[in-house]
């Protein structure tokens, strides 16, 4: 659905973003895209939504280049963008305006968003708090149907009980043609949302592997000694013990923490991916 | 090319379902204005509302106001947040140029005319009746009906481009280029008259000459001038009189018309091209 080949780009010369970057995305995931703040994470969804343009490499999003935003291109991939514009129409006139230039608009469905984010559709967006205000916007990105959905950091802003039901909303929300793609610094908020996980680092993928095979490659357990852990590749000291990453010969079940993944991940880069059987070639191996 | 008239009326009806508070406060802002500079004539000037104050400030009025305008339609482009919502939707990089150059370039200098017209027909009707001044009312003639659009027509592109161009405090920036870019035309212009032909009228008509010789004037050489928005004139002096002053133009002949008319539409379509790939370029 989705294929960035060898991409590179650099807002200014010298300090590149994107280093020869390759990705393959696939319809019918939910995929997280993990990196610290200034990784490149907006900017790869940039790139996939043609807003911006590669200085080398190629793009093609269900075999359209991104770059040419052709009508049926923009009518495919919808970007919810991290700060969303201050605008003083209400959800159900912003959907009066914008609802009609995308062919699968499902406005029963975003009336039924509005209700379970628990969002007044007669009030002006711009009077809204902030998180009440992206909330509005991702029920209108999911209701667009869009083939391709991108979402920057779409949780920040969101208090605890807004977050739970974004997780429900968007579990609830896939179909099998599409996909989505949620790109956060905030790991612990897409826990038992995503399928997959892309993770962003020195400007390139650095992993991007199901969150099944993460689960059967590695064992997440809290221990109150690691150091009595066989195969341990990561602790994490807290006031209930330690979380650790192990490996996992065989097998046994455990919840993917993503929080400690991804610090494991970043700290111990080397026998994690070796553990996930993964190169670092940036070929982003699907498991 | 991508270009459905269903997606145009869309975002036509997104413009202005967005900005309506905007337009409204210019629909109700703009006669208050003009109204109140209209009548400032009226009461402070020896004349009242007299014709040679009338055309300018009509003019003025439309040329600075249909600067702004257009400038605030195109700066949705320019400010990181809008750019990322206006190139998102799904329309193409023509359609969003089109309806961009229809609202700043178009619909406004027209809704300018429609509410600004009858302002100044009231206040003139103020002026003679009220106030007591003898003044006749401004006749639009070819001036304001044919000069004054073709004039408007690539200012506002120009702006347009400008305003594409520059991030930051693109209004100033632009205005100031085509300041720059309108006094170095006029320069080039003059310098290249002066190369091509020197400083002689190239060729007199029958009627100029006899006028010469009726009245014993010759035109000083020095004094040939010429600008791409005047007509090239040349100063006229007696040989017994110390008076020089510009006293006679020299106009192209008729037959050619086609070659300003030519470069006029090559003008309009190159800058209407360079907004388009502007915006087609434009990235976030």
């Amino acid at each position: 659905m989705v294929k960035l080949s060898d991409i590179s780009f650099a807002y200014s010369k010298g300090r590149p973003v994107l280093e020869k970057l390759d990705l393959v995305l696939e319809a019918g995931h939910i995929y997280g895209l993990l990196g610290l703040n200034g990784a490149g994470k907006s900017s790869l969804l940039h790139h996939i939504a043609g807003l911006l343009f590669p200085d080398s490499g190629s793009a093609s999003v269900l075999g359209m280049e991104p770059a040419k935003r052709s009508v049926k291109f923009l009518q495919t991939v919808y970007l919810l963008p991290e700060q969303l514009p201050a605008t003083s129409l209400s959800a159900n006139s912003y959907t009066g305006v914008y609802a009609s230039f995308y062919p699968a608009f499902d406005k029963a469905y975003f009336t039924l968003l509005l209700k379970q984010f628990d969002v007044d559709p007669a009030q002006p967006l711009d009077k809204m708090s902030y998180g009440q205000g992206k909330k509005a916007m991702i029920a209108f990105a999911i209701a667009t149907r869009a083939r391709i959905i991108l979402m920057d950091e779409p949780t920040n802003g969101l208090d605890i009980p807004s977050k739970r039901q974004f997780r429900k909303v968007i579990a609830g929300a896939l179909q099998d043609d599409q996909l989505m793609v949620i790109s956060t610094h905030q790991v612990r908020d897409l826990d038992n949302l995503i399928d997959h996980l892309l993770v962003l680092k020195d400007r390139k993928i650095i992993l991007s592997a199901s969150a099944d095979h993460i689960t059967n490659r590695l064992l997440f357990k809290n221990t109150v000694d690691p150091q009595q852990e066989t195969g341990l590749l990561y602790a994490e000291g807290g006031l209930k013990g330690y979380a650790t990453v192990v490996k996992n010969p065989n097998g046994q079940d455990s919840k993917l923490d993503m929080e400690i993944f991804f610090n494991a991940l970043l700290t111990e880069k080397e026998a994690i991916l070796a553990a996930l059987n993964q190169n670092q070639t940036n070929h982003g191996i699907l498991a | 090319m991508e270009f459905s008239l269903k997606r145009i009326w869309l975002l036509l009806n997104l413009q202005w379902t967005e900005n309506r508070k905007f337009y409204f406060w210019i629909m109700l802002g703009l006669p208050v204005v003009m109204a109140v500079v209209f009548s400032f004539a009226s009461f402070a000037l020896p004349d009242g509302l007299s014709p040679n104050y009338q055309t300018p400030v009509f003019v003025g009025g439309l040329i600075i106001t249909s600067w702004i305008f257009s400038t605030s339609v195109f700066s949705v482009y320019t400010s990181s947040l809008q750019n990322r919502k206006t190139l998102s939707i799904p329309a193409s990089a023509q359609e969003k140029t089109f309806l961009s150059i229809l609202f700043g370039v178009v619909l406004f200098p027209v809704f300018y005319c429609l509410v600004v017209f009858p302002t100044l027909y009231l206040t003139h009707y103020i002026d003679t009746e009220w106030i007591g001044n003898i003044n006749s009312f401004m006749e639009p003639d070819f001036n304001v009906l044919v000069v004054l659009p073709c004039v408007l027509l690539p200012l506002m592109l120009l702006n347009a481009l400008f305003t594409l161009i520059f991030k930051k405090y693109a209004f100033f920036k632009s205005v100031a280029l085509t300041v720059a870019l309108f006094v170095s035309i006029n320069y080039v212009n003059q310098r290249a008259i002066d190369l091509l032909s020197g400083k002689e009228v190239p060729q007199l008509s029958p009627a100029t000459a006899k006028m010469l010789r009726d009245h014993h004037l010759a035109y000083n050489r020095p004094g040939v001038g010429g600008s791409a928005f005047t007509n090239w004139s040349v100063n006229l002096q007696r040989p017994d009189a110390p008076y020089t002053g510009v006293s006679a133009s020299v106009v192209a002949p008729k037959g050619i018309f086609w070659i300003p008319a030519l470069l006029y539409i090559f003008c309009i379509i190159s800058l209407y091209l360079s907004i388009l790939y502007k915006i087609r370029e434009a990235t976030t």
